[in-house]
């Protein structure tokens, strides 16, 4: 993690398959910003399946062309010229440093913020750890481990009072019957 | 084809008379329902309804433009965790 409590590089793409005989890849974007990210010249490290850290091994991919495709895009990358050589890349993911990806506007929270923070109630109970964090409507659900076992809660304004960024806590403000 | 006009929205019984009474009372306790396919009528806005997935009781709360939409449409029975591992560039709205 850097200064701030982020880690280097974010995950913003997923290389699923490789698409026709002209070197094309199919990217499953894996950022709430595609626009800053699957655009021509921008470049990309390819990581390895735990998306964490770039592969040392692989170079940089740079788009050449890109267009969308279905629920993503399509993208050539600088020398990759083949169905052979995009079928290398297949399965890696695309990471970028974390000073190119968009800044936070006021009210978001990065997932890897939430994820590990502590749950705790307006009067001080821990409830618990954020699990997991499902992108549902009409709020996004956490997924909270605790002593009790585990709890959902609706990232409401209405539920999630306050989210301290120094502590990696989230104040939650239940309303009745929702813990038990 | 859709539901008759003449025959109104479907909403289970207990679950309006629960939140009727609740209104009355000027109350907000979750109320936990397995009735999925339950329109959302005005008088649910501003309620927590915990709506059965299948497996677990998911909250949700009600606001205005959730009306006439169905109450399993806010309780997904398949929780997708995501791709990416921890560290994709996804972001939560408060």
């Amino acid at each position: 993690m850097t200064g701030g409590g982020h880690p280097p590089f974010l995950v913003v793409g997923h290389l699923s398959k490789a698409h026709g005989t002209k070197g094309e890849l199919y990217i499953w974007p894996l950022t709430d910003y595609p626009g800053s990210h699957f655009i021509p010249g921008a470049v990309h490290l390819p990581a390895d399946e735990d998306g964490e850290n770039p592969s040392p091994t692989l170079p940089k991919l740079t788009i050449e062309s890109i267009r969308p495709y279905r629920k993503g895009f399509l993208a050539r990358f600088a020398g990759i010229e083949d169905r052979t050589a995009a079928e290398r890349l297949r399965g890696l993911y695309l990471l970028r440093p974390f000073d190119t990806i968009d800044e936070l506007a006021d009210d978001e929270i990065f997932y890897h913020e939430l994820l590990g923070a502590t749950v705790v109630t307006g009067d001080g109970s821990v409830l618990g750890t954020v699990k997991e964090v499902y992108p549902v409507r009409p709020a996004h659900l956490l997924e909270v481990t605790g002593p009790d076992g585990d709890l959902l809660l609706p990232l409401s304004p209405q539920v999630m009072v306050e989210f301290d960024r120094e502590r990696r806590r989230v104040v939650v403000d239940p309303p009745e019957g929702l813990l038990s | 084809m859709p539901r008759s006009v003449k025959k109104g929205p479907f909403i289970d019984e207990k679950l309006l008379r629960k939140v009727e009474l609740m209104n009355a009372r000027s109350e907000r306790t979750v109320i936990r329902t397995w009735s999925r396919s339950s329109t959302i009528s005005p008088e649910f806005v501003g309620h927590t309804i915990a709506v059965h997935n299948g497996n677990k009781f998911i909250p949700v709360y009600i606001s205005e433009n959730m009306v006439g939409h169905k109450l399993g449409e806010f309780s997904p029975t398949r929780l997708f965790r995501g791709h990416g591992g921890k560290l994709a560039d996804k972001r939560v709205r408060r």
